[in-house]
């Protein structure tokens, strides 16, 4: 097996899952870069689906380099870094903010973010571009904010991935047994996926 | 301390016990300590014991040491695993990039391309850059510019990176990659009245309730250990 090629065992579990369904998959941190390389890699190489995937906490130039290595395309990938709003950091009256829409429809997502389609950054997108969302991850969501804060954020999310019509794929490092993440996925429908370990090796 | 601090064990005994369980994950360690304390040792070691656990490690050597000559001299230790090498630890030499057909302005970039490449490519939960201090008469005055932006990446890159730095009669530890890392852990190599001995001082790590103060440690073919409490 090469380094590029899915671990067999981690493509059994991918394959349980549907693009359309909403998860909340869970993975050490040990194996975060190896579980969204080859997460992105199955959804733009074998499920040919057009992806907004939202970073949290490192820029999206991290998980771009790690697909482009890989030469897994994306073109197909709109990428939304959302670490200076969830920072604390407050937004100053120049910046842009970027605009989504669904049905011609803007929505009203209170944070500062930028958005890239492949290394241009680019002002609006509308979701009907977009056939699943991920999100890259809740745990570093937990660093920045109170408990209470990351249900409103994540809660938001979902209800406007719901109502699109879309998937969703919300990213849980379980660097804390107990943190009350199962819970609130659950409780907002997610459907919960524990990644073992042992199919990254 | 928070709990939301996940650590990655060190595979050197003792050490663990130093610093609430191991490393915290992610973040960057200067090892310092002069000739023949064991720095090299203990970052094989380090490297070896993520192999064990399904891990994978980076080593980058700045030295120019072909990696046959640098497992010649470590290979009679116990946690060596042949096997891993290649496989799950990756030996780089960035010594070719110090070279002067690589025009100063441009080595800076280079560098850390390089060194970003080789993550990416093998994507190691454990890095070891031996030594860190060597770069700062290829960069001169870029050096720290580098280190800050070296640090703030391989945290982004979600590993733990050891660099390992010399230390001089009158500097325990190198001043500059000191200012950028999140823990620095020195060795010793003492003389005494009856012959030298080793130690080791965790002299900083961040969220972590350390231990502090020099604990002798002992090189035997199972490698290094930390005798904590024997000061």
């Amino acid at each position: 097996m090469n380094g590029n090629e899915i671990p067999q065992k981690l493509l059994e579990y991918l394959d349980l899952l549907s693009t359309n369904s909403r998860y909340l998959l869970s993975f050490s941190p040990f194996f975060v870069n190896h579980f969204s390389a080859h997460l992105m890699s199955y959804l733009v190489n074998v499920k040919k689906i057009r992806i907004l995937y939202i970073c949290v906490g490192r820029p999206h130039i991290f998980i771009q380099k790690l697909l482009q290595n890989r030469e897994v395309p994306i073109r197909s990938i709109h990428f939304m870094d959302i670490v200076l709003g969830v920072s604390g950091r407050s937004s100053g009256k120049n910046v842009p903010e970027v605009i989504l829409t669904n049905d011609g429809e803007t929505l009203d997502i209170p944070m500062v973010y930028k958005l890239y389609k492949v290394d241009q950054e680019v002002d609006s997108l509308s979701l009907e571009d977009v056939d699943l969302v991920v999100l890259d991850n809740i745990s570093e969501l937990r660093t920045y904010s109170n408990d209470e804060r990351v249900r409103s954020l994540l809660e938001m999310l979902n209800s406007i991935w719901e109502n699109a019509g879309k998937g969703l794929m919300v990213l849980h490092i379980n660097n804390r047994p107990g943190d009350g993440v199962d819970e609130l996925s659950s409780e907002m429908g997610l459907d919960i996926v524990n990644i073992p370990n042992d199919v990254f090796t | 301390m928070d709990e939301d601090f996940v650590r990655i064990g060190t595979g050197i005994p003792g050490l663990d016990d130093m610093v609430e369980g191991g490393l915290p994950f992610p973040s960057t360690m200067l090892l310092a300590g002069n000739t023949g304390s064991g720095k090299t040792t203990f970052c094989l070691q380090f490297l070896f014991e993520g192999a064990k656990r399904g891990e994978k490690g980076l080593y980058l050597t700045t030295l120019s040491e072909p990696t046959n000559w640098m497992l010649r001299f470590t290979s009679r230790f116990s946690f060596v695993d042949k096997d891993a090498i290649g496989k799950s630890i990756a030996y780089f030499d960035l010594g070719p990039y110090f070279k002067s057909k690589y025009p100063p302005e441009d080595r800076y970039e280079t560098l850390k391309r390089v060194i970003e490449d080789k993550i990416v490519e093998h994507m190691p939960q454990r890095i070891v850059i031996d030594p860190i201090t060597s770069m700062e008469n290829i960069l001169k005055d870029s050096y720290r510019e580098f280190l800050f932006d070296l640090s703030q990446s391989l945290k982004n890159w979600q590993a733990v990176t050891l660099m390992t730095g010399e230390s001089t009669p009158t500097h325990s530890y190198p001043m500059e990659p000191a200012y950028t890392a999140d823990g620095i852990i020195i060795l010793y190599h003492l003389e005494h009245s009856d012959g030298r001995r080793r130690y080791l001082e965790v002299l900083k790590m961040r969220g972590t309730d350390h231990m502090t103060g020099k604990h002798m440690v002992d090189i035997s073919k199972d490698g290094l250990s930390v005798q904590v409490g024997f000061k």
